[in-house]
C-alpha cells in the first residue's frame, strides 16, 4: 500500500508543486489586492472554496481515469495487488494534497485579509478550527465521491459526464439524510456553526466508497 | 493448467471471442497465430486481467479469471508501452519487487545481454529498447505462466535474435505468444493454435505445416 502511495506521489509531485504555486501566487495577490480594496479580501475565501471544489472533483476523476498515463493501468492490473487498494492509494494521496492546500489557503487568509482573519472578530480558536475541518471534510467528500464515481463508471461511455451527475446527484441526496446536531456557538450566543452536515456527508461518502471498493474487486477488470 | 470453456468477447457490435474453448498444459509453449484484428492480443489481455469478458470460464491452476490470485500465476508483456515514463528501471523493478517473486540473476543475465542503464528513466529510452525492456522485466517475474504479445515488434534482427534468446533461457514454464515472425518464434513452440472467427480454427503440433496452414486459412 505504501509503495503504491509513493507510485502516486511520485508520478503527481509536479502537479503539486505547480497546484502549490499557485496558491501562493494567489496569495500573494490577495495581499497586494487587500492591501488596497475590500472587495477582493471579500470574494477570495469564496473563490478558493470554489477551485478547491473544482480541483477535488476533477482530480478525483481524472487519477482514477488516468492512472498515470493511461497504458500504466493495464499494467497495475496485471500485477496482484487487491484493486480496493489502488483506489484507496489514490483517495490517500489525494486527501493529503486536499489538506496541504486547504492549509496553504488559510494561511493566505489568515495573514492577507485583515477584515476576513478571525483574529478580527476575536473568535475562539476551536471556532476557526471548526470552519477549517468543515471545509477539509467538504472537499474530501467531494473527492472520495469523484474517485467512487470514477470506479463506477470506469466502462461506461461519457464516463467524466456520468461521474459529474453521480457526484451532483449524491450530494442532493445528501440534504436529505438528517444530520447528527454538532453545532458549536460563537461567543455571543447566537451564531453558531454546524459542522454536523459536514460529518455526515463525509461519513456517507466513505460508505459509498466503501462500495466503490467492493465494486471494483468483484467486477471484472 | 489454463482451461478455458465458451469464452466470449464483444467490443460494441463486434465479436471478437465466440465459444473459445482451449485446455494449455503446465509448461507448455504455445504460439497463437492469426492476421491483425483476429483478437490474438484480446485474448491475452482477458487471461492477463487486463480486459473484461462477456461470458465463459477461464480457470488457471486453482483460481479463476479474474481474481486477485490468477493474478499471482501471470506476467504479461504488452504489445504496448505500459511503464510510466517517469520510472527508472532500478525504481521499477524494486516496485515490481513488492508484488512478484524476482529472479535477480535472470534479470542481471537479461541486463548483462540488453547492455541496458538502469539508472534512466523509460521515457529516456527508444522505442526498440523499450520492448527489449518490457520483456526483460515480464521474464524476470518468477511466475508459471507468461503471456507475451508480440516480442520483435519494431526491432531489428540483431536485437530479435536477443529476445529470441531471453526467451529461451526461461525453462519448465507455460508460454502463450504472439507474434507476425513467424521463422524466429516458431522453433521456440511446441504447439500451434490458429485464430479465425473468435475461435481456435487449427491446434498442432506439427511445425512443419504452419505457414501452409496459415495460408489455407487467411490467404
Amino acid at each position: 500500500m505504501i509503495k503504491l502511495i509513493w507510485k502516486d506521489y511520485k508520478f503527481s509531485r509536479w502537479w503539486i508543486i505547480i497546484n502549490l504555486s499557485v496558491i501562493v501566487i494567489l496569495g500573494a495577490v490577495g495581499v497586494y489586492l487587500s492591501l488596497y480594496k475590500e472587495f477582493p479580501g471579500f470574494i477570495f475565501p469564496g473563490m478558493a472554496a470554489v477551485v478547491m471544489f473544482f480541483w477535488s472533483f476533477f482530480a478525483g476523476m481524472s487519477h482514477y481515469f488516468n492512472d498515470d498515463n493511461g497504458n500504466f493501468r493495464e499494467f497495475l492490473n496485471t500485477l496482484p495487488i487487491q484493486r480496493w487498494k489502488i483506489l484507496l492509494s489514490k483517495v490517500i494521496i489525494l486527501s493529503l494534497e486536499n489538506i496541504i492546500y486547504w492549509f496553504l489557503i488559510l494561511l493566505a487568509i489568515y495573514f492577507s485579509f485583515e477584515s476576513l482573519s478571525p483574529a478580527s472578530f476575536e473568535l475562539p480558536g476551536s471556532i476557526t478550527l471548526l470552519s477549517y475541518i468543515s471545509l477539509v471534510l467538504t472537499t474530501l467528500t467531494i473527492t472520495i465521491l469523484s474517485v467512487s464515481a470514477a470506479a463506477f463508471m470506469k466502462e461506461f461511455p461519457a464516463k467524466y459526464l456520468l461521474g459529474f451527475i453521480f457526484v451532483i446527484i449524491s450530494i442532493i441526496i445528501l440534504q436529505f439524510i438528517p444530520s447528527p446536531d454538532l453545532k458549536v456557538y460563537y461567543p455571543d450566543g447566537k451564531l453558531y456553526i454546524d459542522i454536523g452536515y459536514t460529518v455526515k456527508n463525509f461519513v456517507v461518502s466513505l460508505l459509498v466508497f466503501v462500495i466503490a471498493c467492493f465494486w471494483v474487486e468483484k467486477r471484472t477488470v | 493448467m489454463i482451461e478455458i470453456e465458451g469464452l466470449l468477447k464483444i467490443y460494441g457490435r463486434n465479436i471478437v471471442l465466440k465459444d473459445l474453448s482451449v485446455k494449455i498444459g503446465e509448461g507448455e509453449r504455445v504460439y497463437i497465430l492469426a492476421p491483425n484484428g483476429y483478437g490474438k492480443t484480446t485474448f491475452l489481455k482477458i487471461l492477463a486481467n487486463v480486459e473484461p469478458f462477456q461470458k465463459g470460464r477461464i480457470r488457471i491452476r486453482d483460481s479463476y479469471v479474474p481474481s486477485y490470485k490468477s493474478r499471482k500465476y501471470i506476467s504479461y508483456v504488452s504489445e504496448v508501452d505500459n511503464i510510466h515514463p517517469e520510472f527508472r528501471i532500478k525504481e521499477f523493478v524494486d516496485f515490481l519487487k513488492h508484488f512478484h517473486k524476482f529472479n535477480d540473476e535472470r534479470f542481471e543475465g537479461f541486463v548483462s545481454l540488453l547492455n541496458l542503464d538502469l539508472s534512466k528513466k523509460y521515457s529516456h529510452f527508444s522505442k526498440g529498447e523499450r520492448t527489449l525492456i518490457r520483456v526483460a522485466l515480464g521474464l524476470a517475474l518468477d511466475v508459471p505462466i507468461y503471456l507475451i504479445d508480440e516480442p520483435l515488434s519494431s526491432l531489428d534482427f540483431v536485437l530479435r535474435e536477443k529476445v529470441v534468446k531471453m526467451l529461451s533461457e526461461v525453462e519448465n514454464r507455460t508460454f502463450i505468444f504472439t507474434s507476425h515472425q513467424i521463422d524466429e518464434l516458431e522453433p521456440l513452440a511446441d504447439r500451434f493454435l490458429f485464430l479465425k472467427d473468435g475461435r481456435f480454427a487449427v491446434d498442432t503440433k506439427d511445425r512443419g505445416r504452419i505457414k501452409d496452414i496459415y495460408r489455407e486459412l487467411f490467404a
